[in-house]
């Protein structure tokens, strides 16, 4: 036990006793299994990178696609989804009120084919499902999957999830039709929406960082707070940065003993640049990123490498 | 899948207990563990969703351990402390904004209880970890060496180095 002298003693003791007063939110004080957290971040090379797992998956797609001629078609949620299914309202909600709903949301049982759609912009997919297997979508033309993930087992509640596939290059404005992949007992419910041309910060160009400048993190599409990095650097960090809505979007870098911290505001998706810091911090950095939940940001962090560098 | 090694064995004698039995009850002083190490409500939560996930998805292994609260314990530390996120330590974001985010420490009138929280908020995670544990929770420092995944020398620093930091900054003030 540590050994304080009687004034911090007390002082820790009070402030220890004052934390342990607060309660815990009404989520966690119930006696219902954990919901899955929810990340709804997708760099960019991870997007191009979940793209290559389609390869992967084709094979088991072979024996999904003969499950899904036995499986019954995907209705609008609703339809007797079981109570352990979110409700339609709940699978919308992490959606920024400035995305357009391609596919309402769906509730299906086992392997399914979802209706083509033509995204823009961001392609926003919220998930959730109950069952003892996997879930997984990918697309026909191998331009977008994601893994396949453990669903929440029969009986407990299933959190909304969700993923950002950017809807850039082969993607953005052509024709797609997703496959939903899933053990035949497994129930899922789906929404689709994207972004549209919504941010001016998607016209961004993210290599394009000024002269002279480094690269610390590359695009980076996100909602909500959300931490990248560890990246190291020798000059001043600036954040180039576009959110939805008209809040702030907070901005901290922080290694292992000390941080920094700057703000911005989210002019409904114009573009502004943040100076993070005019000195170094030593030894990777990680950058957290926080705005109000149904915000959608973009940022391309880059430095001007210092005289050590 | 986590790993378990220096907190329990699995597949010991010990009945095999439910989640809701074991897990469930160990929330409240997980999310005071959290929130005294990460000092945001909304962080802290997410730590203990996070702790009570992994051991759901593993609970076949958990609710066999003969502790499985310490297995708990070291999975939340763990999350806590490699957050790395400081995002309310060095006065920032400002007071203000604390104030006006409502936790509870900046509401109150107690002048004392915010310079301690503002003070506390300069230590590292790891600082607030070691002495959360040690302190507060009784933990020996070997421990929280095994909470902490670091070595008990390691440990005994973060404590002598929190608590300076916390003398200084309570002396400046």
């Amino acid at each position: 036990m540590i050994d304080l002298d009687p004034r911090l003693e007390s002082r820790l003791r009070t402030f220890y006793e004052h934390i342990e007063d607060q309660s815990p939110p009404r989520g966690l004080a119930g006696a219902t299994p954990p919901a899955r957290a929810r990340r709804l971040s997708l760099n960019l090379v991870v997007g191009v990178a979940a793209a290559a797992l389609v390869a992967a998956g084709i094979a088991l797609f072979a024996t999904e696609l003969h499950q899904h001629h036995n499986a019954p078609p995907p209705a609008p949620a609703g339809a007797g989804n079981g109570s352990s299914l979110p409700n339609a309202s709940q699978m919308t909600a992490p959606l920024p009120s400035s995305t357009r709903t391609l596919i309402p949301v769906l509730h299906g049982q086992g392997a399914a084919t979802l209706q083509t759609f033509t995204p823009n912009g961001l392609i926003f997919i919220e998930y959730a499902c109950v069952g003892d297997g996997t879930f997984g979508v990918a697309s026909t033309n191998s331009d977008v999957a994601f893994n396949e993930v453990a669903c929440s087992p029969d009986g407990t509640a299933a959190s909304v999830q969700g993923v950002i596939v950017p809807a850039i290059g082969p993607i953005g404005g052509t024709p797609l039709t997703l496959k939903v992949s899933a053990d035949p007992a497994t129930r899922w419910e789906i929404v689709i929406a994207d972004g549209g041309p919504v941010l001016p910060g998607l016209t961004l160009d993210f290599s394009s960082a000024p002269a002279g400048s480094r690269v610390l993190v590359e695009g980076m599409y996100g909602t909500g707070t959300t931490s990248v990095g560890p990246f190291t650097h020798t000059g001043p960090i600036y954040v180039r940065y576009a959110c939805t809505g008209t809040g702030t979007i907070n901005f901290a870098a922080s290694n292992s003993s000390e941080q920094i911290g700057t703000r911005g505001g989210c002019l409904n998706g114009a573009v502004g640049t943040a100076l993070l810091s005019v000195q170094s911090l030593k030894g990777p950095v990680e950058l957290s990123v926080g705005a109000a939940p149904k915000s959608l940001w973009e940022i391309l962090v880059y430095e001007f490498p210092g005289p050590n560098a | 899948m986590i790993a378990v090694a220096g907190v329990a064995q699995a597949g010991e004698a010990s009945p095999q207990r439910t989640f809701e039995a074991v897990a469930i009850p160990e929330a409240r002083r997980l999310y005071s563990l959290a929130l005294s190490i990460l000092r945001d409500e909304g962080e802290a939560e997410d730590a203990v969703q996070e702790t009570l996930l992994k051991a759901w998805r593993s609970w076949g292994s958990v609710s066999g351990m003969d502790r499985p609260a310490a297995w708990l314990t070291r999975v939340c530390v763990n999350h806590c402390i490699s957050r790395r996120r400081l995002l309310r330590a060095r006065g920032w974001p400002p007071l203000d904004l604390r104030e006006e985010a409502g936790s509870a420490p900046a509401r109150s009138s107690n002048a004392e209880l915010i310079d301690m929280d503002r003070a506390y908020r300069r230590l590292s995670l790891k600082q607030r970890a070691a002495i959360t544990l040690n302190y507060r929770h009784g933990y020996s420092i070997e421990e929280c060496a095994v909470f902490m995944g670091c070595r008990p020398g390691t440990v005994r620093t973060h404590v002598a180095r929190g608590l300076a930091t916390l003398r200084k900054e309570l002396i400046d003030d």
